[in-house]
């Protein structure tokens, strides 16, 4: 977990957060996509070595780099590989705070026991829940009707025709069953990236505050 | 789980999203997941499949619990896990909407009622003191196959198969065809009934078939994981299960294969229906 402190030092400025989309970019503008895609990678890479402050850690990660492009270039190629040695960094400083933190972080065991409780799933489980619903099925009728079909298909309950309804999908696709898993679970992000989008946007907060929020006074 | 080939890579990332690689083959795999989009592209369907395994309960035990103990640790990861039932559930309603569509378009009312299904028939067999009914054919639809216990002269002391006490149904592979299930009356007396059931090919180190209640949706019966031994005719998987289960209804019998990986694949389903003793 970001102290305050850190929190200011790794703010980014609008410079240095527009170099990190270009150099991320790799010479193929994406708008932003490579950006997001790039801390959704962060964030599993951090979750998986099991820190609780997985998102703060990314956009740590990707705050270092933007203030390393505003001082110098970055001749690592392809990025993600340059991202996975600042990524390993930040983990290993992570690790040591932890290790030298001896009052337990109240708010963090807070939170998380909040994130465990009947009345916290309760709530989550209510309003957020039909709201989430009702954004699923608007968003998966918003599909062109070939990629709704092909990940219903994919998806749908396996028990009766099991491998064989996904062998043929691929035969009639013209693809490899390697291929159809990827094209099959790019669409399901798609969705889920259309059910965020629908709930409140935000993919689009990620890109319009940056890593740790833009720094007004370095503009 | 997954149903998608498995390749050396999906060796690597299953077991690394369960955090189950030693910390250099997991620091590998993590640069490759990071710097290589095809690599991430092919974790994120790994993924997909495995929290579609939980949810979908087809992980064999020791995935399960290790998903139990270890992904479901994460807020991140419960919440993947969220997603995917509420997809899941909007995909298999979106299933069920397009196939009311083309059953109303195409298929009589009693198909609409009733299964898809393997062809039946009864051949029945005399073997070793096993009394196998064999269903193939569609002729002997609505009329049940009785099946009594074989005298207990017919049975081999030796085997477990041929108690007296057991009866044995072989089923096919299901294909699309229409029709209703074959149906099996367990007579009084019969304490466990054994299924053969016959697959396409043989191509996971393990099996495991489960007995599954089509009205609830559960699976109330489960047999230990088997290899499958070299026999002539193709290769199928042998269970038995207590009669004591089968009640008048519905079953499917949902057999599962298991990888030297541990990647765990639904192999197919085999239908049957209970008739009133």
């Amino acid at each position: 977990m970001l102290t305050d402190e850190a929190r200011e030092e790794a703010t980014v400025t609008p410079r240095g957060f527009q170099r990190l989309l270009d150099w991320l970019d790799d010479g193929v503008a994406s708008h932003g996509a490579r950006y997001l895609e790039i801390r959704r990678r962060l964030v599993g890479y951090f979750d998986r070595r099991d820190r609780p402050a997985a998102d703060d850690l990314a956009d740590e990660t990707l705050t270092r780099i933007a203030r390393t492009l505003e001082r110098e270039e970055i001749a690592t190629r392809p990025p993600a590989r340059y991202c996975h040695v600042v990524a390993r960094f930040v983990l290993l400083e992570d690790i040591r705070r932890e290790r030298r933190t001896v009052v337990l972080d109240e708010p963090r065991l807070d939170a998380v026991s909040r994130a465990n409780s009947p009345d916290h799933r309760d709530d989550e489980a209510g309003a957020t829940h039909e709201r989430r619903l009702s954004c699923l099925d608007r968003c998966l009728a918003s599909l062109k009707p070939d990629r709704r079909e092909l990940i219903v298909e994919y998806y749908r309950e396996a028990r009766r025709e099991g491998i064989d309804r996904r062998r043929s999908l691929a035969a009639r696709l013209g693809i490899t069953m390697n291929a159809l898993s990827i094209r099959a679970s790019r669409i399901r992000e798609g969705l889920a990236g259309c059910v965020e989008g629908c709930r409140g946007t935000r993919t689009t907060e990620l890109l319009r505050r940056g890593p740790i929020g833009l720094s007004a006074q370095r503009r | 789980m997954a149903q998608t080939d498995t390749t050396d890579a999906e060796r690597l990332l299953l077991p690394y999203l369960l955090r189950l690689l030693p910390d250099d083959q997991a620091e590998q795999v993590e640069l490759a997941t990071l710097s290589d989009d095809q690599v991430a592209e092919r974790l994120k369907a790994v993924e997909h499949d495995l929290v579609d395994g939980y949810i979908r309960d087809t992980l064999d035990a020791v995935t399960r619990d290790r998903f139990e103990s270890y992904y479901l640790s994460s807020p991140i990861r419960r919440e993947r896990v969220r997603f995917a039932a509420e997809f899941l559930r909007a995909i298999d309603g979106a299933a069920a909407n397009g196939q009311a569509a083309a059953d109303g378009a195409a298929v009589p009312l009693q198909v609409k009622r009733g299964w898809r299904l393997l062809a039946a028939a009864a051949v029945v067999v005399l073997a070793s003191g096993t009394l196998l009914l064999m269903l193939t054919d569609r002729a002997r639809i609505g009329e049940p196959a009785a099946v009594a216990p074989p005298a207990q002269s017919e049975a081999s002391p030796s085997s477990p198969s041929s108690s007296p006490s057991s009866i044995a149904l072989v089923l096919l592979p299901q294909t699309r065809a229409v029709s209703e299930p074959p149906t099996l009356h367990v007579a009084a007396g019969v304490s466990r009934v054994r299924f053969e059931l016959r697959l396409d090919s043989d191509d996971y180190a393990g099996y495991q078939a489960g007995l599954r209640d089509p009205r609830t949706n559960a699976t109330v019966w489960r047999s230990t994981w088997m290899t499958l031994p070299a026999r002539a005719g193709g290769s199928a998987v042998e269970v038995d299960v207590p009669a004591g289960l089968l009640k008048p209804q519905h079953y499917s019998l949902d057999v599962t294969g298991r990888t030297t990986a541990g990647v765990v694949h639904v192999v197919g389903s085999y239908a049957f229906s209970v008739t009133p003793p």
